[in-house]
């Protein structure tokens, strides 16, 4: 016993030291600040919870809590729906070419969200851009995309979906993976059969899964930020502002320090929502079976 | 035989979504390999006439592109280099070694992991800001410009994080302790055992966290543009944006950019893809 502890702490003490000092005391001042009215040139002054309550009286962050969620919903049923149904196809056992088809899916994953920013801007370019001279060709009306109030944010929604989609078809491949072949040969002995055989064996089992992949979307839509900042700057008139943006505008180019921390205790906690209800969740399924 | 005409069809699906995957990147190949004239002039065009390949020499001079690929070339490298060599170090520990605050320690770590990033990086900007004694500082941070605008502010808060150390700790989980404990009575020393044996076997684990943090900071965005003030020190995907700022319309030059933006990770994924699959499969289930 004592020999194994010899310089345990050695080993832990680097990593910790950044732990500390990037993590843990940031999550300490930003609490403290979200109290304070805090513009870095004054010392911090404590005004209690004044900050939560103007953010939740500040039009502009609800307009951007709508429009994260607007994003979150469209988001997260695009890409899930297509996700699962590539991983489905991907592990049936008659598809050849699985990696070349995984590679391709994955590209759009490990290419950045301001690279790909700036592809889609120059496809969505209303004059010159591929898409709009594509739909005059074919006589169909145009559309001015993420310069138009109603289409930015599907716009920008299709934009992420084809830049995410890839990670989640891995996700699903090795969570369908995990479940035992015999399972499927059993209930197909019994006479099930396609979607009888999704709905009522694959889907319950990767139950874990389904869950991770909805959660981790959740909290990853609701991060929104780079490509909104890119490509619209939160435009036409706070259309596409989204909460992270918001937090950004406010603690970087308003110098609201305070006000900027409240809203990220905000997101955190929404964050927070949706882990716990996904921790809750795969317990009680794993207690089901 | 509807059997038959189901699994046509799913290839197509298949084919068609790994076409829609890839041919925004071949239009900007294509893009970027027109002159200005021929983009206005055929917008619709895949085969450019003259193939301006001098775009690509443009972009250096009428944009920072080599000092920009440099910076985040350092940042990449220095975040995966730190957390490659301290992250499988705490993880074995918090595995493989029975200690005093073991599991509060492990707790700590994993609520560390539930802090979205946009909660701390308010404070760590300020944390760089007010760090004593460099960059004009004092003793207590104040007078100049500390760690902002610096290497060092765009690599350290981002080297080490909690998952890295919970994704070694899970592996070297995995390990046999046998080994281990094969070297401690041959009376190795404790790093040596870690360094020699334990590390070697975790190659797969550490292979991720490099490949993980290599890509998050080249791919990163909002931290550079927090940390970062002058142009000597911004990254690639910040020169994009900064580049797209000034000249927007110049879209034949801004693919050629963006294509050198995207090479660098696209040649890692191609070495390395069994790792990021691997890599990726293995956090969903650790859920």
């Amino acid at each position: 016993m004592r020999l194994e502890s010899r310089g345990a702490y050695l080993f832990i003490l680097p990593a910790f030291i950044f732990l500390a000092l990037f993590f843990a005391l940031p999550g300490i001042i930003a609490f403290i600040l979200s109290f304070t009215e805090y513009n870095i040139l004054n010392p911090p002054k404590f005004i209690g919870i004044k900050n939560y309550l103007t953010v939740f009286k500040d039009e502009v962050f609800l307009k951007a809590l709508i429009n994260t969620s607007y994003f979150s919903v469209l988001y997260i049923s695009g890409k899930f729906i297509l996700s699962f149904l590539i991983a489905l196809a991907l592990t049936k056992p008659q598809i050849r070419f699985k990696r070349f088809f995984l590679t391709c899916y994955y590209i759009p994953v490990i290419t950045s969200v301001a690279a790909a920013s700036m592809i889609w801007l120059w496809l969505y370019e209303p004059n010159v851009g591929i898409f709009n001279n594509i739909l005059s060709f074919l006589h169909l009306p145009t559309s001015k995309w993420i310069y138009s109030s109603r289409a930015v944010i599907p716009s920008i929604t299709f934009m992420t979906i084809w830049k995410d989609f890839g990670y989640s078809v891995i996700l699903f491949i090795a969570g369908l993976s995990s479940i035992p072949k015999e399972i499927f040969e059993a209930a197909t002995v019994d006479g099930a059969k396609g979607w009888i055989l999704v709905r009522k064996i694959t889907i319950p089992l990767l139950k874990p899964t389904i869950l991770f992949v909805l959660v981790t979307s959740v909290i990853g839509s609701f991060q929104i930020f780079t490509a909104i900042y890119i490509m619209t700057q939160g435009g036409p008139a706070n259309a596409s502002t989204t909460v992270v943006h918001q937090i950004y505008l406010n603690a970087f180019a308003y110098l609201k320090m305070g006000k900027a921390c409240a809203m990220a205790f905000i997101l955190f906690i929404i964050i927070l929502f949706f882990s716990l209800v996904q921790f809750k969740l795969v317990k009680e399924s794993e207690e089901y079976y | 035989m509807s059997g038959k005409i189901v699994d046509k069809l799913i290839i197509l699906f298949l084919i068609f979504i790994a076409i829609w995957s890839i041919i925004p990147f071949t239009w900007s190949v294509v893009s970027s390999l027109k002159t200005r004239e021929y983009i206005m002039k055929h917008p619709l065009s895949w085969i450019p006439k003259p193939l301006a390949f001098d775009n690509y020499v443009k972009i250096t001079t009428k944009f920072r592109i080599g000092r920009d690929f440099v910076n985040s070339l350092i940042y990449a490298g220095g975040t995966a280099l730190i957390a490659m060599l301290l992250c499988p170090m705490a993880g074995y520990a918090l595995a493989k070694k029975k200690f005093k605050g073991r599991n509060i320690l492990f707790i700590f770590v994993l609520s560390l992991m539930m802090i979205p990033h946009q909660v701390t990086m308010i404070p760590n900007f300020l944390i760089l800001k007010f760090f004593p004694l460099v960059g004009g500082n004092n003793i207590l941070g104040q007078g100049g410009t500390g760690l902002l605008d610096t290497y060092w502010g765009l690599i350290l808060p981002k080297a080490v994080q909690p998952l890295f150390i919970f994704l070694a700790r899970q592996f070297f989980l995995s390990l046999p302790t046998s080994l281990i404990e094969a070297a401690r009575i041959d009376g190795a020393s404790e790093f040596k055992i870690y360094w020699d044996i334990a590390l070697p076997l975790a190659k797969p684990a550490v292979t991720a966290i490099g490949i993980f943090a290599f890509q998050w900071s080249w791919n990163d965005f909002i931290w550079p543009l927090i940390v970062t003030r002058s142009p000597e020190m911004e990254t690639i995907q910040i020169g994009l944006q900064v580049f797209n700022d000034e000249f927007g319309d110049l879209w034949n030059l801004l693919m050629a950019a963006t294509n050198v933006a995207i090479l660098p990770m696209l040649i890692i994924f191609i070495i390395f893809q069994k790792h990021f699959f691997k890599g990726v499969s293995f956090m969903g289930s650790y859920r």
